[in-house]
């Protein structure tokens, strides 16, 4: 022990001392940039003893994709609206049977001034790589400083329409079935001037077409820009707390091109909760089976919400009393991405929310009737939190074993954290037959072992060899493609729901897949993940054995459709009946 | 010849010097006693041994020599236990019975710089080193506790490092590290740190409670509750190792286990959190009578903590007890918002004397939706930056004639409370 160490008085250490109180209010620290934790680079093993095989391999290059979203850091203005980040979205926008790429491209500083950089769209070429034609697609308007978008056919003319969300106005393309897009949201009554984050589409109130919830996150500008100092006394990005919530709003859509603002009949918060609206994140689907869209909302340091729908569009926040509002010990989170996925495969859809660091990854299991129960510690996840600030996140099946794997990008929002890790790890959780999830390590020089700027993230088989390939969308960061390269004896059941009673893209449907191994549940969802689009296509994995006996669809229309043949490793596309004498139709793609 | 050395006292003053000579034998004993068994707290204090501290404490106790430095080594273990009613009360006694006053100011400065009065960080603190009076290490590790309360992490690591690098051979320091890598997410290297430690002294259990909680962070959760076993043999972090550990069997399915562990701690001490977290696994497996059974009188003692009372609306709902189930969850979303103002004007908070209003509100909110403890700091927060505020020292002398009617035997609480009416009388209307 020390005690009996004999110290020279005016030793190093004191002198060490002395320097460090004297230059205490100086100090700075050199930023890490760490692997993160717990990853000793091996492939871990699972429940069973056995090593997970799951693949992943970044083929950006391969593909001739080099796309940076830009946040305007470089003028120094440590201004909240660049940590925000950017979506991702995915969107056959041509038909072609591939799936195109939409970036949004950010935005940047001048004297105060807030610019945005035009997005990008890559299109598909046959899977083996993208080609930029944002410019002749008409889609490169820099009109605002972006950050998400989201895809939808908005007059069902079976062509995808893109949004755009940002500070201080939405963008609103049309798809022109020509290969072009008209900037349309001016006429289409988009009006919203909030700063606005993510937005998912679905049809709400049932009248055929697809209405739009747009999040707005807080009252930051210029002219509300306090300077804030970091822990370790540096200026930095501040927290959102110093900011106040604005509204999130919601259009129902008139059927004719043209939307209007519906927010206050159809019972969005008022009054003291809207100081709660700090909307990240928004998933459009049916919670609670009873045959319609509800809206779950991902809020930044509040309680998130949960609109039930009754129908027809008009809604109850019910978050907190279906315990989807808070983490398990009754605390509001930084909440940021979300998904709706069936882990457990009880046939009801659970809610996943990715969270700030500190806080725990959220999965919300459902009791039935829409009714949650904070389930992250029971499953393995309760511990996750540590040092990751999450936020694009979805349930799929990497392995096609037959149970939903997650996956969480990551990545800090301050300049300074105390970690030091402003890049951060992606996670894989692996699914352990619906009981937990167990990450998976990965080594070398991956992607999914190198620390990013994470912030959205989209899933989509670009290629259409069955495997999703997993889209990044970084903060100041190039975007990363990687491939789901896992290798085994496994299938994959796919369906591509085209709505005849109501919307095209039959957001709102719901699929249970019937197998020897049990059943499985999927649903087509407007929003998830983190400002991002995911393909709206559905997916199961089908492990080696498992016999598939049939797919019953239950239409947003409220019909139901039973298919008994239902082909393995194919696309089967389901368009709907449109009533007596009518049986739909189906083909492989 | 026999020569005889000592003669037999003749007369009245050879006794009497006889006597003298006793009494300066006696008096240099314990005068000796007593400082060695000081020097043993001071040793012990530095060595951060606390059942030796204890032990010698108590035996300082015993003598009546030098007890103004007993009442002082006192309030240094009460400031070391985070008990600054206990100080302030020994250092009181410690300037009753003569001792040091600088001594007793630079032990306030210590006490101050644990809060993380950055003012003092930067000024006394940074004399007190230059002439650290043998305390540098009392200085430094105040110094660090106070750079972590304000989460000045980084600052606080340098300091650690070079304690460590001129003391190789003490564990402490490097303990300290490692907690403040924790805070800081710095998982990894808090990690080796820990795991270092445990190499030397596999039954160090700060170090094995630290690895633990790391490993449960990287989700290596099976490996974290060995680990915690080891945490769990000492007295003070028994309680959070085992509901950790508690956790690490729910996290590996193993519910029965963890049930095992929570209810040892019920059966052993009535512990709140276990309760809670038995009250968690029974609403997890659908048992709700039998979490209704657990939360409920959580609730009825104290229904602003809203962990149980979160567990308890749950129940409720799912018993199909609506109406009593609304109550309660509205009662959490009303106690979450007003901690989140409560947070929020903490963090906008400046040091000047216009803060202390808000250091008042911050102090009623707390005591209204969080916690007595955190009512009771803020409001003695607000007088530290004005301690002539009128609401302030009315909060607090109501505060205190609250308690003083709860605990009528109490006379530290009544002479506070006298204090704070005196105060308040004193202040010009």
């Amino acid at each position: 022990m020390f005690y009996s160490q004999k110290k020279n008085p005016t030793s190093g250490f004191l002198r060490t001392l002395i320097l460090l109180v004297i230059g205490l209010a100086g100090c700075e620290r050199q930023e890490v940039v760490s692997p993160g934790p717990g990853m000793d680079g091996r492939p871990v093993e699972n429940l069973h003893g056995t090593l997970e095989q799951i693949t992943l391999v970044e083929i950006t290059d391969r593909l001739g994709v080099d796309f940076t979203y830009r946040n305007g850091v470089e003028a120094g203005e440590r201004t909240i609206l660049e940590t925000m980040g950017s979506g991702v979205g995915l969107v056959d926008f041509d038909l072609d049977g591939f799936l195109d790429i939409f970036l949004p491209g950010g935005g940047q500083f001048e004297d105060k001034q807030i610019r945005g950089y035009p997005a990008a769209l890559l299109r598909n070429l046959g899977g083996t790589g993208f080609r930029d034609l944002s410019s002749l697609a008409g889609t490169d308007h820099a009109r605002v400083y972006s950050h998400g978008c989201q895809v939808a056919d908005i007059d069902n003319d079976g062509f995808p329409d893109l949004l755009v969300t940002g500070y201080g106005a939405l963008q609103l393309y049309h798809n022109q079935g020509d290969g072009t897009f008209r900037e349309i949201h001016e006429q289409a009554g988009l009006d919203n001037a909030g700063w606005s984050t993510s937005a998912g589409f679905g049809d709400l109130n049932a009248d055929g077409f697809v209405d739009l919830y747009v999040c707005n996150y807080v009252d930051w500008s210029f002219s509300n820009h306090p300077t804030c100092i970091s822990s370790n006394n540096q200026p930095d990005i501040c927290s959102p707390r110093e900011f106040k919530a604005i509204p999130d709003v919601l259009y129902f859509n008139n059927g004719d091109g043209t939307f209007r603002d519906v927010s206050d009949s159809a019972g969005l918060v008022k009054g003291k909760e809207v100081a709660f609206s700090k909307g990240l994140g928004v998933l459009l689907g049916d919670v609670d089976l009873d045959g319609d869209l509800d809206i779950y909302v991902a809020n930044d340091t509040t309680p998130n919400f949960l609109y039930i729908n009754d129908g027809l569009g008009n809604f109850r926040e019910r978050g907190l009393v279906r315990s989807v509002a808070f983490d398990s010990r009754g605390g509001a989170n930084g909440s940021m991405g979300l998904d709706l996925g069936d882990f457990n495969g009880d046939l009801l859809p659970d809610l996943c929310v990715s969270n700030y660091e500190q806080e725990p990854f959220g999965v919300y299991e459902n009791q039935g009737q829409g009714m949650f129960l904070h389930a992250s510690d029971r499953i393995g996840l309760g511990t996750l939190g540590g040092v990751f600030v999450s936020f694009g996140t979805a349930f799929w099946d990497l392995d096609r074993d037959g149970d939903e794997d997650l996956l969480v990008t990551n990545g800090h929002v301050i300049n300074h954290p105390d970690s030091g890790q402003v890049r951060q790890l992606p996670l894989l959780l692996v699914n352990q037959q619906g009981h937990r999830f167990h990450r998976q390590g990965f080594s070398g020089d991956q992607y999914f072992s190198t620390p990013h700027a994470g912030r959205g993230m989209a899933m989509g088989d670009l290629d259409e060899d069955g495997r999703a390939e997993i889209l990044f969308a970084n903060n100041q960061e190039r975007c990363a493609i990687v491939a789901n390269q896992t290798s085994n004896e496994n299938h994959f059941v796919r369906l591509r729901l085209v709505g005849r009673n109501g919307s095209r893209d039959a957001i709102g449907a719901v699929a249970v897949l019937e197998s020897s191994a049990g059943n499985q549940l999927r649903m087509v969802k407007g929003g998830g993940s983190y400002m991002s689009q995911n393909e709206l296509r559905l997916y199961w994995g089908v492990a080696e054995g498992v016999e598939v006996t049939g797919v019953t669809i239950t239409w947003p229309s409220g019909a139901s459709q039973m298919i008994a043949e239902v082909p393995l490793d194919e696309t089967l596309v389901v368009i709907e009946s449109r009533g007596t004498g009518d049986r739909g139709q189906l083909k492989t793609e | 010849m026999k020569r005889r050395i000592f003669h037999r006292p003749r007369g009245v003053t050879g006794w009497s010097v006889l006597l003298v000579l006793l009494g300066w034998i006696v008096y240099g004993g314990l005068y000796f006693s007593t400082w060695y068994v000081q020097n043993q707290v001071h040793r012990a204090m530095t060595e951060h041994d606390q059942p030796a501290i204890d032990t010698w404490l108590a035996r300082a106790q015993w003598f009546p020599m030098r007890s103004a430095r007993t009442e002082f080594l006192e309030a240094r273990v009460a400031r070391r236990r985070g008990d600054p009613d206990g100080m302030s009360e020994h250092l009181q006694r410690a300037k009753e019975l003569g001792y040091d006053a600088e001594s007793i100011t630079r032990e306030q400065w210590l006490a101050q710089a644990e809060l993380g009065d950055m003012n003092l960080l930067s000024g006394q603190m940074a004399m007190m080193l230059t002439d650290p009076r043998g305390d540098e290490l009392a200085i430094v590790e105040a110094y660090v506790k106070g750079l972590v309360r304000v989460e000045r992490y980084q600052a606080a690591v340098e300091m650690l490092e070079a304690w460590c690098k001129d003391y190789p051979g003490d564990v402490y320091p490097r303990q300290l590290l490692g907690s403040v890598l924790v805070d800081m997410s710095r998982w990894e290297e808090a990690g080796a740190l820990f795991d270092e430690i445990l190499r030397e002294n596999p039954e160090n259990v700060r170090a094995a409670y630290g690895l633990a909680v790391v490993l449960m962070t990287q989700q290596k959760i099976d490996l974290a509750v060995p680990y915690l076993e080891v945490a769990a043999r000492d007295e003070n972090l028994y309680s959070d190792a085992m509901i950790r550990k508690a956790r690490c069997h729910r996290a590996l399915a193993e519910p029965e286990r963890a049930r095992a562990v929570l209810k040892e701690m019920v059966e052993a001490s009535q512990d709140r959190t276990a309760i809670v977290e038995l009250a968690q696994l029974n609403l997890d497996e659908g048992q709700f009578e039998l979490a209704l059974g657990r939360v409920e009188p959580l609730v009825e003692q104290d229904s602003r903590k809203v962990d149980a009372r979160y567990i308890y609306a749950q129940v409720l709902r799912q018993l199909d007890r609506q109406e009593e189930a609304a109550e309660h969850f509205s009662a959490v979303m009303e106690i979450n918002m007003n901690l989140a103002l409560a947070n929020e004007l903490a963090e906008r908070l400046g040091e000047g004397t216009e803060s202390v209003d808000r250091r008042v509100q911050i102090a009623q909110l707390q005591f209204e939706y969080g916690s007595e403890q955190e009512g009771l700091r803020w409001l003695v927060d607000a007088i530290r930056v004005d301690d002539t505020h009128r609401e302030a020292l009315k909060a607090l002398y109501e505060y205190y004639a609250r308690k003083a009617d709860q605990y009528p035997d109490d006379r530290e609480t009544q002479h506070r409370r006298d204090d704070f009416q005196q105060r308040l009388q004193e202040l010009t209307p």
